[in-house]
């Protein structure tokens, strides 16, 4: 599935990900963002500043949790 | 099948019928057309879904509907019906990117190596999803999707690579480059060769090229003669420009582009462009006979062409009733009102070394002089700021931003775009970022030829548009080649 998207961080790097899913928890109330780079499964939270979407890699624990959970719970829901 | 296409008309909604047999006819739906289709396909499973680069498709109810990106961020009456799809296509696309790892035990890696912050860049598919789960968030409706099993049909198709959709985009015949509306004019182009030197090296090579030439060009002495315009009288007659005809983007042969410092029989710049001639509709006259005062009051005092001017409020301005026209600039009321502007005063000897302040109201932008001086006034800002006449009357259309939004998206230093000498240049990469972002049908990609067809050329075919940038006097001239292939023709 084509979800691709480009991250690119302070310096300029560019990195190419793979969205899975978004989910809003109601819980902590923020947005977040599910995605592959590299085969490598990463979760940020998001919030769109003028126009641009702001990913951040400062998660909690609890917040990891709550995402590792959604996608048991989202592989469940794919597996229907 | 039945085939829409959801694009934009000047940042609003469009919807359009797709007809014909290479899908090169679309027919705008009315109101009562568009709430039938949506009531229609709003509560009907999607069965495909195709990702396009700047839009996708989609299978409905057997209705194929394309949408484009900007299409889907706008609001309007209709946003109740476009959530819901909105909803129904961020869904699709999520449980097929989980359904991808079935059978593996995915737990997210807590030690991200990557920066705590960035930015993520342009993409359709992020755009739909993210907006997708702000509509979710406001309307509730995204709170256990569990529950809409019902939704993905089994059949559904997603496509794995990008090359994959491409091929299906091409299949499908659907992508918006090859949709174009049919005015039913007879107008013959010549697509001559694009001869900018350095564009093509800054341009990135793997978007689309529509607007580049093509090799079965048509011959020039095909194109239909500027005498076969019928005239009428205006005021009332709108005159519609032909879809067809493009900017040729060559520059006159013995001009050295990238050396600002040439000069060409007196003009520090010439430019060519294949138009037809509506000067004789009556348009023109029309619009120097109601409005010519303060045109030319105002541009003159703001160191303006009077006669692109005029050339640019006639194809604007709609129909003149009783004297007058309401909104002859056609300004966004909603960006204008409240927006101050400071323009710089010219007399005979030049800059004036003083600036006219004001401020738009609701009061004077339904006014004509007060509209035409914010026109104007915002013609003159664009122009400053990119230091260029035709990048500037462009930009007029196109949105102010859009030079700088270009330049980051392809990752092109501006600086190389600016000034009269980058126009083309700049036009191109504003036609290449809009269309590839919003769609084909962004604003009017055609516009300064739709402007020049008011330009009153001499023998030659040329108009001669002098303007200040600065405190410096600069002449832009204009060639009318299908004028010139026409007497080289008969002569």
């Amino acid at each position: 599935m084509n979800s691709k998207i480009i991250l690119t961080d302070v310096e300029g790097n560019k990195y190419k990900a793979e969205i899975l899913f978004t989910h809003f928890d109601y819980f902590f109330s923020k947005n977040y963002i599910v995605y592959l780079i590299d085969d490598d499964l990463l979760a940020s939270s998001y919030e769109k500043v003028d126009n641009k979407y702001i990913i951040n890699n400062d998660l909690s624990s609890k917040e990891y949790d709550m995402i590792d959970k959604t996608i048991e719970e989202r592989l469940g829901e794919a597996y229907a | 099948m039945r085939k829409l296409y959801f694009g934009t008309t000047n940042h609003k909604r469009s919807f359009f019928d797709i007809k014909g047999e290479k899908n090169l006819i679309n027919v705008v739906l009315n109101k009562d057309q568009i709430i039938e289709v949506l009531n229609n396909i709003i509560n009907k499973d999607i069965t495909s879904v195709y990702i396009l680069e700047n839009g996708m498709t989609c299978v409905i109810n057997n209705v194929q509907i394309t949408l484009n990106e900007e299409f889907l961020n706008l609001s309007d009456e209709f946003d109740y019906y476009i959530d819901v799809l909105k909803t129904k296509l961020k869904k699709c696309i999520e449980k097929e990117n989980i359904k991808k790892y079935k059978g593996q035990n995915l737990k997210v890696n807590r030690n991200n190596k990557y920066a705590s912050k960035m930015i993520i860049a342009g993409s359709l598919v992020t755009s739909i999803m993210l907006t997708g789960l702000g509509i979710g968030l406001s309307k509730n409706i995204d709170k256990d999707i569990s529950d809409d099993k019902d939704i993905l049909a089994s059949d559904t198709l997603v496509t794995d690579d990008l090359d994959e959709e491409k091929d299906i985009a091409k299949e499908s015949e659907l992508h918006e480059d090859k949709i174009s509306i049919s005015h039913g004019s007879s107008n013959k182009v010549t697509m001559v060769p694009f001869e900018l030197d350095g564009a093509k090296d800054t341009i990135p090579s793997d978007e689309p090229t529509d607007t580049m030439p093509t090799d079965n060009a048509t011959p020039s002495d095909e194109a239909q003669p500027t005498e076969d315009v019928a005239p009428s009288d205006e005021p009332t007659e709108e005159v519609q420009p032909s879809d067809d005809v493009m900017i040729s983007d060559t520059i006159i042969p013995n001009l050295t582009m990238g050396n600002p410092t040439y000069n060409l029989s007196g003009s520090d710049y010439a430019f060519a462009f294949e138009f037809r001639d509506s000067t004789d509709t009556g348009k023109l006259q029309a619009t120097k006979d109601y409005l010519g005062y303060y045109i030319e009051y105002y541009a003159k005092r703001w160191g303006l062409p009077v006669n692109l001017i005029m050339a640019q409020i006639s194809q604007e301005r709609g129909g003149i009733e009783n004297g007058t026209v309401h909104n002859p600039c056609q300004l966004t009321y909603i960006y204008f009102v409240g927006q101050t502007f400071t323009a710089p005063v010219y007399d005979e000897n030049g800059f004036t070394g003083t600036y006219d302040t004001f401020t738009v109201t609701d009061e004077s932008i339904n006014t004509v002089e007060g509209n035409i001086m914010a026109g104007l006034a915002f013609l003159r800002k664009v122009i400053d700021n990119n230091q260029s006449l035709l990048t500037g009357l462009f930009l007029y259309n196109q949105g102010e931003p859009n030079l700088i939004f270009a330049c980051q998206y392809f990752g092109v230093d501006i600086n190389d775009y600016k000034g009269d000498q980058n126009s083309m240049k700049a036009v191109e990469l504003i036609k290449r970022y809009t269309q590839t972002v919003y769609g084909s049908y962004y604003g009017d990609q055609n516009y300064l030829t739709n402007i020049f067809q008011y330009l009153e050329l001499d023998e030659n075919g040329e108009a001669t548009l002098t303007y200040y940038l600065g405190d410096q006097e600069i002449t832009i001239k204009i060639n009318n080649t299908l004028v010139k292939d026409d007497n080289m023709v008969r002569g």
